[in-house]
């Protein structure tokens, strides 16, 4: 916090307004699912983030919702954010065309220490539009290979259509890829070859070094929920990182909404170990 | 900087000089310890030392209700720069904004318009002089005097004239103000000095005395989410939000967005975790969805969350929640509940 003194002393008319977006332009629409779509925008003035930072996202007169991007910090000019339809903004977001403009506010939040995953094996778990947070760590990881030990990918969706980024994963699941890659679908169909049922069910034999391992969560609650359980039969409680969802407004501390026992989830969040949040009463509600 | 004397006579130049080159805010009398008013539009004879904090929520000055903060695409848009004085204010107003602070003037963001508001504002407090039933500074670290965090603290004790002015070490308006105005103070006689301590002794000890009840349990936080005092106080809630909008520490906004001809306004306005959609998200899950977990929320909040982040409670104690209530739910009867529960 500022003290008063240091207050009077500073030249506020230079303050950045952080309540202000900047104008982004869609420049690219990619269909992954019956619900979901990856927007790219393109700023009018390029925005750093790290990878798990979350931004907030306008559609101007609408209104606003965050959104980790899904795409690697390492592109700068462009970003890509990945939004299931699920309400208000998000339903206007997806009847929205290539050259629509959108505003864009951030980045915010603290991401994936990268850090701590150094040298160590890591198990990504992702639950349908939980994975584009993960594919922006996933992309960070991939990028440097030797930094990291082995890299797992555990992901299931609702149905085989619900799956997101098929290229990606038809990549990541070529065996070329430095990504030990399973996926899982609640329901399959005709085509389906692959595993039937929640994506817990892929973390009993885990052939990876779980003890010196981190694992990386990202789902609807109820996945998040079952995965940690099963997951702490593996990892220490301060090695698996949790992505909390609560309803935002400003994104930085102020307007109380996410509070999440004493954090805030945008400014202390939204990654979280489970160690942080374990002893908050209905974490999952 | 010191303490001084001041005639009454002095204390009205002082604020003519203040308002000479701010927009100066004083309380009336015209109803019960009510509101501020401007100082320009009501002449001397109006202005009253309170003699306890008045009913407006200091905030209201620095986070209104609502206010535009931003405007798309342009993204140019700036405070508006006034300077303002502002007089009659307690030690549990000083407080609301030490916590407002932590909240808005953060090391990595600061909110711009409550930060220009706070630098460009001077804060003259006073003692209180009587305290109400409600009134519990005293139990969460206040008291019924000004500490620090004013510019300048303006003393009338009660059958005195004379007035002493403190005005504070660290504060750049108030040495500015006193610079300005040399003139009208004067030394501080020693008997003054004496009745000013025994009259803050008297306020505290009736504040110790009103309040003897109840303690704050240790970690608040951490009460269990089923206890059923929660309940009790979700039975008596008519979840107005009252409690929220009044409470001088209480900052949360929503933020929205308006278009007006082909300019999208940003604006803040305040929000309550009273209300039922507070905490919605997508989807419609509401992990605050059941009035009880708000109603325990506000008590995680300001005696939980809060301390257990900045080492000082989140509450001033000043009493105007459980005036303001419709249930006539008492923070510090619940309070008491918890204690007693949580030692048993
Ligand atoms: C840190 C974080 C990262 C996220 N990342 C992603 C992601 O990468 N991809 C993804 O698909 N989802 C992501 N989400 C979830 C996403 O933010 C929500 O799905 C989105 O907010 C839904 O917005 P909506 O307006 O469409 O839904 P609604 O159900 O209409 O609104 C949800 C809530 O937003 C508020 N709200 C909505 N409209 C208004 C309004 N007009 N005025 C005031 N309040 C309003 C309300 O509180 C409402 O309850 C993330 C969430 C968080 C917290
Ligand atoms: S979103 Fe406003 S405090 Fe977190």
């Amino acid at each position: 916090m500022q003290t008063r003194a240091e207050l009077d002393r500073k030249n506020l008319d230079s303050l950045e307004n952080p309540y202000s977006s900047i104008p982004a332009e869609i420049t690219g629409i990619v269909d992954e699912s019956p619900t979901i779509k990856t927007f790219e925008l393109e700023p009018e003035e390029p925005m750093k983030f790290a990878t798990g930072e979350f931004i907030q996202l306008s559609v101007p007169g609408l209104g606003e919702a965050p959104f980790t991007p899904s795409s690697s910090p390492n592109v700068t000019d462009t970003l890509e954010v990945t939004i299931m339809e699920a309400g208000e903004v998000t339903g206007k977001l997806h009847n929205m065309s290539e050259g629509d403009i959108v505003g864009i506010r951030g980045p915010y939040g603290k991401g994936y220490p990268l850090e701590e995953m150094e040298g160590r094996d890591v198990l990504v778990v992702g639950g349908g539009v939980g994975l584009a947070p993960l594919r922006s760590l996933l992309y960070m990881l991939t990028a440097q290979p030797d930094d990291f030990g082995k890299i797992c990918l555990k992901y299931g969706a609702r149905a085989p259509d619900h799956l997101i980024y098929k290229d990606q994963l038809d990549d990541w699941g070529s065996g070329a890829s430095e990504i030990d890659l399973e996926l899982t679908v609640d329901e399959g169909d005709e085509d389906w070859e692959g595993n039937v049922g929640v994506v817990t069910n892929l973390l009993e034999d885990l052939d990876m070094d779980t003890e010196k391992g981190v694992a990386v969560v990202c789902g609807p609650p109820i996945m998040m929920k079952f995965t940690t359980q099963s997951l702490l039969d593996h990892f220490e409680s301060s090695d698996i990182y949790l992505s909390m969802e609560k309803n935002m407004s400003c994104g930085f501390g102020m307007c109380g909404h996410c509070q999440l026992g004493k954090y805030y989830v945008c400014k202390d969040g939204p990654v979280f170990t489970h160690d942080q949040v374990k002893d908050i009463p209905d974490l999952w509600e | 900087m010191g303490i001084y004397k001041m005639t009454d006579r002095n204390f009205i130049s002082l604020l003519d000089s203040i308002s000479s080159d701010r927009e100066l805010f004083v309380p009336t009398n015209d109803q019960e310890e009510t509101s501020y008013k401007r100082w320009d539009n009501l002449g001397s004879s109006a202005v009253h030392f309170p003699k306890y904090r008045l009913n407006t929520p200091v905030k209201t000055f620095f986070f209104p209700p609502k206010e535009s903060v931003s405007r798309f695409p342009s993204g140019d848009f700036k405070p508006e720069r006034d300077k303002r004085a502002i007089f009659g204010l307690k030690q549990c107003d000083l407080a609301s904004l030490e916590v407002l602070d932590q909240i808005f003037l953060d090391d990595e963001i600061i909110d711009p318009f409550y930060a220009t508001r706070r630098q460009d504002t001077l804060l003259i407090s006073s003692d209180c002089y009587e305290t109400l039933d409600t009134c519990f500074c005293n139990k969460v670290e206040g008291q019924p005097f000004p500490k620090d965090g004013f510019d300048l603290n303006l003393i009338k004790l009660p059958g005195e004239e004379d007035l002493l002015v403190e005005i504070a070490g660290e504060s750049s308006l108030g040495k500015e103000v006193y610079e300005a105005n040399q003139e009208l103070f004067d030394p501080a006689p020693e008997n003054l000095l004496e009745k000013l301590s025994s009259s803050r002794r008297s306020m505290e000890e009736q504040l110790d005395e009103n309040n003897d009840f109840f303690e704050i349990p240790e970690d608040v936080g951490n009460i269990s989410p089923k206890h059923p005092v929660w309940r009790g106080v979700a039975e008596d809630c008519v979840e107005c939000g009252a409690c929220t909008m009044i409470c001088p520490t209480c900052h949360c906004f929503q933020l929205y967005e308006q278009t007006e001809d082909s300019t999208v306004n940003r604006g803040k306005v305040w929000d309550s975790c009273s209300f039922e959609g507070y905490s919605r998200v997508a989807g419609g899950a509401n992990p605050m969805e059941s009035l009880e977990s708000r109603v325990r929320n506000r008590f995680y909040d300001k005696f939980g969350r809060f301390y257990e982040n900045h080492d000082f409670y989140g509450c001033t104690g000043c009493g105007r929640c459980i005036e303001s209530c419709m249930g006539e739910i008492d923070m510090r009867d619940v309070l008491k509940e918890v204690s007693v529960a949580n030692q048993s």
